[in-house]
């Protein structure tokens, strides 16, 4: 039975702008349990990279984490709240890179452009290790930069971000995430923006390492067959809500709410040809001023006037391991005590 | 179901707001901008106002007040009673039988009431047609806000009429260097090329000459019997010189930037030619940055020109300019002596971040679309 | 696949190639070439979907330009055929035929934010090749532009919005219309739907599809995305560093591609079934510099069935089966897999 890393609990996180709150995140709970990933899937503004920051506390105004539980079980069995922590805490920064590492899209705008990659792969190890002496620092990024498949890693210590493609970028970006052993690696689709091949370099690699080095991995994306490949668990968001969440053959195998049902069916998928493909109608709304109603209620072909309009349902466990938010499952009275709590 | 229907009704609003209402919704949220931008408008009120503002002509020699210090304006007089139209009082001269030096002292006997919109004797406003109403006055006596200088002239009056000058060079000046910052970075940004390579160089060779030098040369070329208002122009155009030159950079780069969006090449495919793409989509996506950076511009000439006036080499008297007032006070003797000589420096302060910040606030509100 | 070699050629692409000079120096001094695209021949049919599939700089998009002559191509014929009985050369044409030839051959760009001016209307901007071609005026227009938001699925009552009213899907939609308003019959599409959330895409390639059925459009769909290609084309060519390197029909490449690379790059796709666990062949190295490319067949360095003669000397452009072109010197000797063998197995 492998035990709980990071528990969130009701997370809530809203953006305050001039045309109102934005609620980003609403009601947000998941946990995840050691050396297993938790795959996220969402569209954009579905809230799921706004959850990735919020955990490590690197939210930035005008976002704000408005209430829920982050809680951290680190080794020692000491359980620390992570909303609650000053945001640019000692205790925050112990965790940040040490214990929960983040790699992010764009691998060369996580680097900066004038220092070579050494200094900044050093500075990251030397900083977590305090009386680390700087040549152990550089024999732990010269093996880290080894691991991840980076040929001639001496030469490339001495490379700046921009001599790099892409995907070599990402490599030393898995690379200096990795260098501090952490326990928690927090992906925010780390792939997007390489191609398909470099793609599948990256996804071999992190599925390597993290057997190798026994960590859990939340990852972020919006990519399907990406999510198949490396999720133990997948959580699917829609409009700052888990929607759906279970283990990864059954939510490919027998998606029950509606949306995850279409969005499955929308994806043209390689070597099934369709005439046409199933779409969902409409565009995301933008979460300011719903009110209390189902968020996929003005796209879902299973939305009933009445209840769906006026009641946000609740995340319901179906099957067991099998959570579902949508009133063709969930009983009313529990969808109706939640959208009471929530206005 | 009304409120909804208001929702409905705002969002659309929004929907077809063009550029510049997004902008004006953007820019009036800038309060510091907005602080600024009513500065600008009482001095520019002041400043083609001038006649009107100013309480005396303002090359009137007073010769019974020289240096007279500024007079306080009180509503409660020695005795404590309070009085609901402001007064100065009389200003008595004595002079120092030792040092030989006038000082003034208030005649608290005399009470003068300020008046309104008073008749006083006729004046020519905007040098065109006769007038005799000013805006405030004293039936009779001294009047002097600010004091006056050496020849007993009215700093009050005179900075009014240089405000005017001061505020108008920058913006003819800033009108040149728009008109030839546009022409020679619209032809380098959209052509490039060697012509643009050619522009580029010779922008990089005018920013490169210090510029008070350049200044200095140039109004060293002017012509001694010139008339004060052939020099007003000549200094403008001196200050446009080097003014268009950043202006020209701004606009290259814009080009630059908008040339390679999509809907530049889609207006190609869709058979507009070079006008029209210039007409249709170049210019208006940057007319707003223009805007801003002439904006930014005109304190530049402002300076520019209190600058050059100050060294004795822009406007000269009798023409009156910020610049040229400060003049009187460029020894620290006369400052110690008459530190209200320098309150032509508080206009020259005011305005030039009233611009600034006016400025800041529309560059950010300049891209509604981010 | 018999009716589309029954139908008429509408493009034929013969040995176009784009070479960027690499200047150096205050002089501009040309020290070298980057070859974007390198000798690549093809045609498109009448009413076909010819996708277009490769890595980030591979030359796709450059094609696609080249092909409007957004960007000059160096060298190489373009014939497009205007009607059945003129055929012009497109590189060779002068402005202003250029500007007559876009009523027929128009593009929708990937980016939707950038493809569409911020400060016009909708009107504006669907309207804008009928304004420029004085197609119609007044009323007519009007019309003509409803018509058209109407064809790609948007209500007629928002053209007095500006585009930052409406969402990336709808932006592409209105894209669609502008470059649908003075019928063109051949369109190239530059990644269309990548910029798109998944279920939006879904929409997009519906409308592309239904459109082309409606009005006999042959597409130029240029994506990186193999499953979004394989759905829409009705052939497939694939690039790599600005060379063809295969192109057959999207069944015949799909199931038995000839070119390993179009092999490593089937089997890099992701599948969204956690089942189907793909035996994916990783290619070592990175991709080619286009600078300067390395000797012989480009993927040679990278190719697990590389035979000396693959460094040596570079693989002609051919026809290995019929309608199925493949440049490599072992197309004939291997068998390699496609994705639905892996599925049915």
């Amino acid at each position: 039975m492998p035990d709980t890393i990071l528990e969130v609990k009701n997370l809530k996180a809203c953006f305050h702008l001039d045309e109102g709150q934005l609620r980003a995140v609403d009601g947000v709970s998941f946990a995840i349990q050691r050396e297993e990933t938790l795959g996220v899937i969402g569209e954009s503004g579905c809230g799921k990279s706004v959850t990735a920051l919020s955990i490590l506390r690197l939210l930035m105004p005008p976002g704000k984490i408005e209430g829920g539980e982050i809680l951290y079980y680190s080794d020692d069995n000491q359980v620390t709240d992570l909303a609650k922590l000053h945001p640019n805490g000692e205790q925050i920064r112990k965790i940040r890179g040490k214990e929960i590492a983040m790699i992010f899209q764009e691998p060369m705008a996580s680097l900066s452009p004038v220092h070579t990659i050494g200094a900044q792969m050093m500075e990251f190890i030397l900083l977590h290790n305090p009386g680390m002496k700087k040549n152990e620092a550089q024999e732990i990024a010269l093996d880290m930069l080894n691991k991840v498949g980076v040929s001639n890693p001496a030469l490339r210590l001495q490379n700046y971000p921009h001599q790099l493609s892409g995907g070599m970028c990402q490599r030393v970006m898995i690379a200096t995430a990795l260098s501090c052993n952490p326990r928690l690696l927090i992906c925010d689709e780390p792939t997007t923006a390489l191609d398909v091949t470099v793609q599948a370099q990256i996804i071999d690699l992190m599925e390597e390492l993290q057997a190798e080095m026994g960590m859990s991995m939340l990852y972020i994306t919006h990519d399907l067959g990406v999510i198949a490949e490396v999720a133990d668990e997948v959580a699917v968001m829609y409009l700052g809500k888990i929607v759906e969440k279970c283990d990864v053959k059954t939510i490919f195998k027998k998606p029950m709410h509606p949306y995850t049902q279409r969005l499955m069916q929308s994806v043209p998928k390689l070597g099934s040809r369709q005439e046409m493909l199933d779409t969902i109608e409409g565009t995301v709304p933008i979460p300011i001023g719903m009110g209390a109603q189902c968020g996929f209620y003005s796209r879902c072909s299973h939305a009933e006037e009445g209840s769906c309009s006026r009641r946000s349902p609740a995340l319901v466990e179906v099957e067991p391991g099998h959570f579902v938010r949508c009133f063709k499952y969930g009983s009313v009275e529990e969808g109706y005590l939640e959208s009471a709590n929530q206005i | 179901m009304t409120k909804q229907a208001d929702v409905i009704q705002k969002e659309e609003k929004y929907y077809v707001a063009t550029q510049w209402q997004l902008m004006r919704q953007k820019f009036v949220k800038h309060k510091l901008a907005m602080a600024g931008l009513v500065v600008l408008a009482l001095l520019y009120t002041l400043g083609i106002f001038s006649d009107f503002f100013a309480t005396q002509d303002y090359q009137k020699r007073n010769t019974r007040y020289i240096n007279a210090p500024p007079q306080r304006i009180r509503f409660i007089d020695a005795d404590g009673h309070f009085h609901l139209r402001p007064f100065v009082y009389g200003l008595t001269q004595e002079m120092d039988p030792e040092t030989w030096r006038r000082t003034y002292v208030e005649d608290t006997s005399v009470i003068q009431p300020i008046r309104f919109f008073v008749r006083t004797d006729t004046y020519k406003f905007w040098g065109l047609f006769d007038a005799n109403i000013r805006f405030m006055g004293v039936d009779e006596g001294p009047f002097f806000l600010f004091g006056t200088d050496g020849s007993g002239r009215d700093l009050f009056s005179r900075v009014m009429y240089a405000t005017r000058i001061s505020l108008t060079v920058g913006l003819v000046g800033v009108f040149l260097s728009f008109v030839l910052g546009c022409v020679f970075g619209g032809i380098s940004g959209y052509y490039g090329g060697k012509i643009d390579m050619v522009i580029q160089r010779v922008i990089e060779f005018l920013l490169s000459i210090p510029t008070i030098p350049l200044w200095m040369a140039l109004a060293a070329a002017l012509p001694k019997d010139w008339e004060t208002i052939q020099i007003y122009f000549a200094i403008t155009i001196i200050l446009s010189m080097v003014g268009w030159c950043s202006l020209a950079r701004v606009v290259r780069g814009k080009l630059l930037e908008v040339k390679q969006k999509d809907f530049v090449i889609a207006a190609k495919l869709a058979g507009a030619n070079d006008w029209q793409i210039i007409t249709r989509h170049l210019l208006p996506s940057f007319m707003s940055y223009l805007i801003v950076s002439i904006t930014l511009a005109i304190p530049n000439m402002i300076i520019g020109e209190t600058a050059l006036s100050f060294l004795g080499i822009g406007l000269r008297p009798p023409v009156v300019s910020w610049g040229v007032l400060l003049q009187d006070a460029q020894n620290v003797r006369t400052i110690n002596l008459h530190p209200w000589l320098l309150i032509p420096a508080v206009f020259v302060v005011v305005a030039v971040l009233s611009f600034n910040f006016l400025g800041d606030g529309l560059r950010d509100a300049a891209d509604p679309y981010k | 696949m018999s009716q589309q070699t029954k139908s008429k050629c509408l493009v034929e692409v013969k040995s176009l190639k784009k070479y960027f000079p690499i200047e150096k120096g205050i002089l501009k001094k040309v020290v070298g070439h980057v070859r974007a695209v390198d000798d690549v021949s093809f045609k498109i049919h009448e009413g076909e979907t010819l996708g277009l599939v490769g890595e980030s700089g591979c030359g796709k998009t450059t094609l696609g330009r080249c092909l409007l002559r957004i960007v000059e191509p160096t060298e190489g014929t373009v014939n497009f055929r205007v009607s059945p009985e003129k055929t012009v050369d497109v590189t060779k044409v002068d402005k202003k035929e250029l500007r007559s030839l876009y009523r027929d051959m128009q593009m929708v760009f990937q980016d939707p934010f950038s493809s569409l001016d911020p400060r016009m209307t909708i009107l504006d901007i669907v309207g804008e090749p009928l304004k420029m071609n004085k197609v119609c005026s007044g009323e007519e227009y009007v019309e003509r532009v409803k018509e058209l938001v109407q064809l790609v699925g948007l209500e007629t009552g928002h053209l007095r919005r500006y585009p930052h009213a409406f969402s990336g899907g709808q932006r592409q939609r209105i894209g669609i219309a502008r470059a649908l308003a003075l019928n063109p019959k051949f369109i190239v599409a530059d990644e269309p739907v990548s910029a798109l959330d998944v279920s939006v895409q879904a929409q997009i390639l519906n409308l592309l599809k239904q459109l082309q059925k409606e009005l006999n459009l042959a597409y130029l769909f240029i994506a990186h995305d193999l499953s979004v290609v394989e759905h829409i084309s009705h052939r497939v060519g694939v690039m790599y560093v600005g060379k063809l390197v295969e192109l057959a029909s999207t069944e015949d490449l799909f199931t038995k591609p000839l070119h390993p690379y179009t092999e490593a790059l089937l089997s890099a796709v992701p599948r969204p079934d956690p089942e189907v666990k793909a035996s994916r062949i990783v290619l070592p190295g990175e991709i080619a510099n286009p600078a300067n490319p390395p000797s012989g067949c480009y993927f040679h360095p990278r190719c697990r069935y590389a035979v000396n003669q693959c460094k040596e000397v570079a693989p002609k452009w051919e026809e290995i089966k019929p309608g199925h072109y493949c440049a490599c010197h072992r197309a004939k000797e291997l068998d390699l897999s496609g994705v639905r063998e892996t599925q049915s197995a």
